[in-house]
């Protein structure tokens, strides 16, 4: 976010570049907006200074549709003019969209005429029945200006798809996060690096990076989404894919060069948060799924999309990979866990044994079986492709959210606060692992060091040794908080 | 952020005009004086000008105002009291002082505290002031927003957990909060921790989807629901600002909610009144709720009620404002009366204290009461509603040629003591007590049959009948009484058919949840279920007998908690009764004692809706805060009379049968047309289904005969319903498989106007060989004669002479003079006047 002071000199420098079409009238009309934001003198003295500039004005910037006009109707117009709601039956969720008009006849959008287009004339009437955004504060003045030069210059498209969602052409540099962070975040999703010393956890708008002998900050990784719900380590120990999202807007999943601490790639958008990512066994491909239902595989090198299976009726929330990277297992809010087949795309099993949200799923060794963990408290053990019910665990009293192979055993997490060790033939109960204080959500094997983390929550880690079931150590993986949830 | 944000001014807010002075009352030059009140949020209503006057006296509440943090405030509500009592709200015109604006400030129609300390709130109007003492302390005190009594209320209060949004069983898009927030244990983890935390964000909390959705800054399935101005805004952005706490085990919990001023009386113009809503708590705090409650209106047509509590009034008449704060509910009467242009009382005659209450009402709301009805209206009423039949000729002329000043209340007496009185309440009993051959088989069904219709020709106390029904136990031969636990099978349909029939209340909805729109909790509901748990039922070896005990154990658990739950009594609490036998009486016992704030009602309001065509309270078994009776007082004096008399049943039926009320014409006039439950005038209605084919059978003198039972025997006497009957099916004859009155369908529908052309029924007792109109024809009376007889049986009265002449007309045209006949009779058993009671 911007600081006022900030902010206004953004204003003035805009109003510089793009008011040319404003007489003498619209800048006082720009001087009273400043007065009624900051009026400082010195406010009103560059105003001054504007309309001398107004005057003369005759410099012209190019405005940008993906740059400058794209992100104004992304955050003031899709969530009603969309796919989701469409008002009126007038969407611009896309460019080609914006130019045809709903309900009301005349153009949205005549190029080269600010004034004769229905959609500047609408977010500038004094008529507040009409006015857009609907029963919403009117656009800024800077907004405002945006849109009609851009439509004045021609209302030309300078992206590469017209029917491409807007909210996925937007370029994102995310805002970095907080230096401390006043309150702990959940730790949604971890992973140990696969062979260094190092504990990568969901932070906000960041990967934090934490030494997992002694809980102490490495490095953070910025430019991530608002959340992340999933970390995935290329093979290579080289790269990590992170998925995430803004809750309810969009989603998205990142490549990751760990040694530079940056974004290498954005690998896709969309419209809801990606809540699963997975490479094969080579890492050649990575799958992603999330809020919007869709499974799609990507290829690690080109970055091209290879697959998208939309089978799924609710969110997807988890993904993997059977050992033969033929096969991939999903599971869903739908109630239901399903296979595909990943080359085809088709449906291999679905089973809904669970009766309830099913949480995670992971294949066995031998592809065989597919364990899944549910809303019913339980685990189930179920083979492919027949989906039949072959053993089933309790012992968690709530909800079961996150399984793990881990050398040979299964483990499990769960809003019981509780995680626990079963075998994989029998599902017998081998150990449980309590002492977290919240929902446990997240969980990452270091087999190097037999060591398995849980994440909370409340923000805390805890490492377990997996030989005597003891904890090894518990921290905040949150700058600023310790585990004690103090401020520090 | 968008720092351009421009104040708009609402567009729905409303200029409030305000004149001062003796402007009405023209005795005064001064000029109105318009204030435009911005602290206003009136939403949709239509707001009329204040007019001041000059008020006797001026009264603010609450009278001192306590404020123990610097987070509370308190509304202060102005009214004006004037010559002849008449009240008015005058908040909005009052100014209002601060005698230190370091410990306290008013500011938009609220107090607000600013410092420790005390000070005094001058309140101003129409040169009166009013001084409230104000104390603030513990101004420091660090006091975090409640999730349950602040977040969870605003949720309410915007309709996010309603039953048609993220409140219905399975929520609306992946959503779901527990209706009307019943669950707090279940919204706490929804709200907080559901999908990762993914609706609340505490570092940015403007960023939360709680918010993003319902200001439609991110799609949203329920469209725009919130504003950034609304106080739900600002309660949910701080509780999640303030890390999403939930409260501490040990916070006081809500006791009370109380709302002032209460009742009230407005008289056109003055229409419109503040409400502010007060919440207890067990602390011995309180704290004024009214931006968290939510406010509704019983009848939009004669009030509204704005968010914020703002009442306004739209036409005479009567509604009850039901404001809710999480499970606390509580109901304010309001009644505005006005000037009808031409409306003079008519002393209409008072026969008793009911015509007193009813005509008390009529006047203040500014109704006429209808004439008395004719001598035939009169009788033909009385029999259908006391005996459910229409009158023998000789009896209809005997009762018109009497010349006796009194013979209504002579007729009424006979008509009490006659053995259909108790066949036809019987009907409607066996309705309420779902007597049905499948329930409890044909001989169960006959024996319980006579045990009703044996209670109401002994006129047995209603209390003891209550009594008889809820403690039975043995054999259902031998005690038929015990048949009611085999109509009603599990221990959810006791509770909910015992609530129904003996306290109005439809306690079903509180099964699984709160009851929407009552005070009705879960906990309720589970109380009441335990009182008969321990009930069991086995078949005899003998046909159709049932065997029905008490067991030594067992507890009800609650569905909720898991855990076993004692008998507690409603608005009572718990019962420390584990003597098995003894747990039914004592829910009898305590249902039956004369402080029970509903048998009596609900029983009288049975009686009156029986013979009147609408309950005092409608529905007649909903009874609840929010639909409040027509005519309060009246349901009170009833209920106090029945009392009065031991529960005598047909006292009370003979007070209101005898009532000037009763006896009114079903004309309306011109000042009582659109009146439809304030008893002005007699209400039409269709006759019931067994009502109607005796009145059939009767005026064709063709009975009607039902397989298994003997030859005459009448519809409004069957011991259980017809299945195989078309035409008592057509006409609504209930199946009786609820314990609702509404089971009874008093809708009509084509296949009746059908029946009544050209349905079989009707026609094979027209064709009759041995019907009435060809019996007199054997005997050789003429058509005048024929015609007067046809009209005595079904109307109670002879024909009128055009009646009479278009009558002879037509037979005189007609070659064949028995189908003529026919058609003379079927066209009067067409006629509305045979087909309503009226």
């Amino acid at each position: 976010m911007l600081g006022a002071f900030e902010h206004q000199r953004v204003l003035v420098s805009t109003l510089k570049r793009k008011a040319f079409s404003v007489d003498r009238k619209s800048a006082r009309k720009v001087c009273r907006v400043l007065q009624r934001i900051g009026a400082s003198l010195w406010c009103v003295t560059i105003c001054c200074g504007i309309q001398l500039s107004v005057c003369q004005a005759d410099e012209e910037t190019k405005i940008s549709f993906v740059k400058d006009v794209a992100p104004i109707m992304v955050e003031h117009c899709v969530a009603c003019h969309g796919s989701k709601a469409s008002k009126s039956n007038y969407r611009l969720d896309t460019f080609e969209n914006l130019l045809v008009a709903g309900d009301f006849e005349a153009d949205p959008v005549v190029p080269g005429d600010a004034a004769g287009s229905e959609l500047y004339r609408l977010a500038i009437t004094d008529d507040e029945a009409e006015r857009m955004p609907y029963e919403g504060a009117i656009l800024s003045e800077v907004e405002l200006r945006t849109i009609e030069s851009w439509i004045n210059q021609g209302a030309e498209f300078d992206g590469e798809d017209r029917a491409l969602a807007l909210v996925e052409m937007l370029i994102v540099q995310h805002p970095s996060s907080p230096e401390k962070y006043k309150a702990p975040v959940p730790i949604t999703a971890l992973a140990f690096h696969p062979e260094k010393d190092e504990l990568f956890a969901a932070g906000y708008h960041e990967i934090t990076v934490w030494n997992p002998e002694e809980g102490a900050l490495l490095r953070r990784i910025g430019d991530v989404a608002e959340r992340t719900y999933a970390i995935a380590f290329h093979p290579d120990g080289k790269r990590l894919a992170v998925a995430g999202g803004a809750p309810g807007q969009r989603g998205e999943v990142r490549l990751i060069d760990d040694e530079k601490s940056s974004t290498t790639t954005t690998v896709f958008t969309c419209d809801g948060v990606v809540l699963a990512i997975a490479f094969d066994s080579e890492g050649k491909r990575l799958a992603a799924a999330g809020e919007d239902r869709t499974i799609r595989i990507f290829d690690v090198a080109t970055g091209k999309q290879e697959q998208e299976i939309e089978n799924h009726a609710d969110w997807v929330l988890a993904l993997d990979w059977s050992s033969d990277d033929k096969q991939i297992v999903s599971t869903s809010r739908d109630k239901t866990a399903k296979v595909f087949e990943v080359e085809s795309g088709n449906l291999v099993a679905t089973y809904a044994g669970h009766s309830a949200t099913v949480f995670d799923a992971v294949f066995s060794p031998d592809d065989k079986h597919v364990y899944s963990a549910g809303g019913d408290d339980k685990i189930h053990m179920w083979n492919v492709p027949e989906a039949k019910k072959q053993k089933e665990a309790g012992g968690h009293g709530q909800d079961v959210l996150k399984l793990l192979l881990v050398d040979g055993n299964l483990a499990s997490a769960s809003a019981d606060r509780t995680a626990r060790r079963f075998d994989l033939g029998e599902l017998k109960e081998l150990t449980v692992l309590k002492d977290h204080s919240d929902w446990i959500c997240a969980l990452a094997y270091d087999s190097r060091k037999k060591r398995l983390a849980s994440g909370c929550f409340d923000g805390n880690v805890r490492t377990w040794n997996l030989e005597t079931s003891e904890p090894v150590l518990s921290f905040a993986a949150v700058p600023g908080i310790t585990a004690e949830g103090e401020t520090q | 952020m968008n720092g351009f944000e421009l104040q708009r001014v609402s567009a729905r807010l409303i200029v409030f005009a305000v004149c001062l002075g003796q402007w009405l009352l023209a005795a005064g030059p001064t000029a109105p004086v318009l204030i435009a009140a911005d602290w206003l949020q009136a939403g949709d209503l239509d707001l009329k000008t204040i007019v001041v006057g000059q008020p006797e006296q001026i009264m603010v509440h609450p009278e001192r105002i306590v404020l123990r943090s610097n987070r509370l405030s308190m509304h202060v509500i102005v009214t004006g009291v004037y010559e002849g009592g008449d009240v008015q709200d005058l908040t909005r015109a009052a100014s209002f002082s601060s005698s230190d604006e370091s410990v306290m400030q008013w500011e938009a129609g609220v107090v607000k505290s600013r410092g420790n300390g005390q000070a005094i709130l001058v309140v101003t109007v129409a040169d009166q002031s009013v001084e409230i003492p104000v104390t603030v302390s513990d101004f420091e005190r660090p006091m975090p927003q409640s999730f349950q009594f602040e977040t969870l209320a605003v949720v309410t209060k915007n309709g996010c957990n309603s039953g048609a949004c993220h409140g219905s069983p399975s929520g609306k898009g992946g959503f779901r909060l527990s209706l009307l927030a019943y669950d707090a244990e279940l919204d706490k983890e929804t709200l907080i921790r559901e999908a990762f935390g993914r609706r609340t964000n505490t570092l940015e909390p403007k960023k939360s989807l709680l918010l993003q959705k319902p200001l439609m800054k991110v799609s949203h399935g329920g469209g725009k629901r919130l504003r950034i101005s609304d106080t739900a805004y600002k309660v949910l952005e701080g509780w999640i600002r303030e890390g999403c706490q939930v409260d501490p085990e040990d916070a006081p919990q809500c006791v009370k909610l109380e709302v002032l001023p209460g009742d009230r009386l407005l008289r056109f113009p003055a229409h419109s009144q503040q409400l502010v809503a007060l919440a207890h708590f067990s602390d011995g705090t309180t704290r004024d709720v009214t931006g968290l409650a939510k406010f509704s209106s019983s009848d939009t047509q004669v009030a509204s009620v704005a968010v914020d509590g703002l009442v306004a009034g739209h036409v005479r008449g009567q509604a009850a404002i039901l404001v809710r704060f999480l499970e606390k509910v509580e109901t304010v009467v309001f009644t505005f009366v006005e000037d009808i242009e031409g409306f003079k009382w008519n002393d209409s005659p008072e026969n008793n204290f009911i015509d007193t209450f009813v005509n008390n009402k009529l006047n203040q709301l500014q109704y006429l009461p209808s004439e008395l009805c004719t001598d035939d209206e009169f009788m033909r009423r009385l029999y259908l509603d006391v005996l459910g039949i229409l009158p023998a000729i000789d009896e209809v002329q005997a009762f018109l040629d009497n010349p006796a000043k009194d013979k209504r209340e002579q007729l009424i007496e006979v008509v009490l003591q006659r053995p259909e009185y108790a066949k036809f309440w019987a009907l409607r009993w066996g309705d309420l007590l779902k007597l049905n051959e499948k329930k409890v088989t044909a001989e169960g069904m006959h024996k319980y049959y006579e045990w009703i219709v044996r209670s109401f020709a002994e006129n047995v106390p209603f209390d003891q009948f209550c009594r008889d029904l809820l403690t039975a136990e043995g054999s259902t031969y031998h005690v038929p009484a015990a048949n009611f636990y085999r109509t009603a099978e599990t221990v959810d349909s006791c509770a909910e058919t015992s609530a129904q029939l003996f306290m109005g209340v439809r306690i079903q909805c509180a099964k699984c949840h709160n009851h929407p729109f009552e005070r009705w909790t879960q906990n309720d509901y589970v109380g009441l279920t335990a009182f008969f748990n321990r009930i069991n039922r086995k078949q005899s070896g003998r046909t159709g007998e049932m065997v029905v005990w008490t067991g030594r154990r067992g507890e009800v658990s609650h569905p909720r908690t898991g855990e076993s739950a004692p008998p507690s009594l409603p608005l009572t609490g718990f019962v420390d009764e584990n003597d098995t036998r003894r747990r039914r009486a004592i829910f009898a016992e305590w249902l039956t004692a004369d402080d029970n704030p509903f048998f009596s009602k609900v029983a009288v309001n049975r009686i009156w809706a029986h013979v009147m065509g609408r309950g005092i309270v409608e529905p007649v078994d909903d009874f609840r805060d929010s639909n409040p009776p027509s005519n309060v007082g009246l349901l009170e004096a009833l209920a106090k009379d029945f009392r009065k008399n031991g529960y005598d049943q047909k006292h009370v039926l003979g007070m209101i049968l005898k009532s000037h009320t009763y006896q009114r014409s079903s004309q309306p006039n011109e000042f009582n047309q659109d009146d439809e439950k304030l008893f002005s005038h007699c209400r039409v209605r269709l006759l019931g289904a067994e009502q109607l084919l005796d009145a059939i059978c009767h005026m064709t003198s063709v009975p009607e005969n039902f397989d298994k039972l003997p030859a005459g025997t009448l519809a409004t006497q069957l011991p259980g319903p017809r299945t195989n009957h078309e035409f008592l099916k057509v006409f609504g004859q209930p199946e009786r498989e609820t314990a609702c009155a509404c089971e009874r369908s008093n809708d009509s529908n084509l296949s009746q106007a059908l029946a009544l052309f050209n349905g079989p029924l009707i026609h094979g007792k027209l064709k009759d060989e041995s019907n009435r109109f060809r019996q007199l024809i054997a005997s050789e009376k003429s058509n005048d004669e024929v015609v007067s007889q046809l009209y005595l049986a079904a109307l109670c009265r002879p024909p009128y002479p055009d009646e009479m002449k278009s009558a002879i007309d037509y037979l005189d045209k007609k070659e064949d003079r028995v189908e003529a006949m026919e058609d003379v009779c079927w066209a009067l058993l067409n006629t509305n006047e045979f087909l309503f009671q009226h």
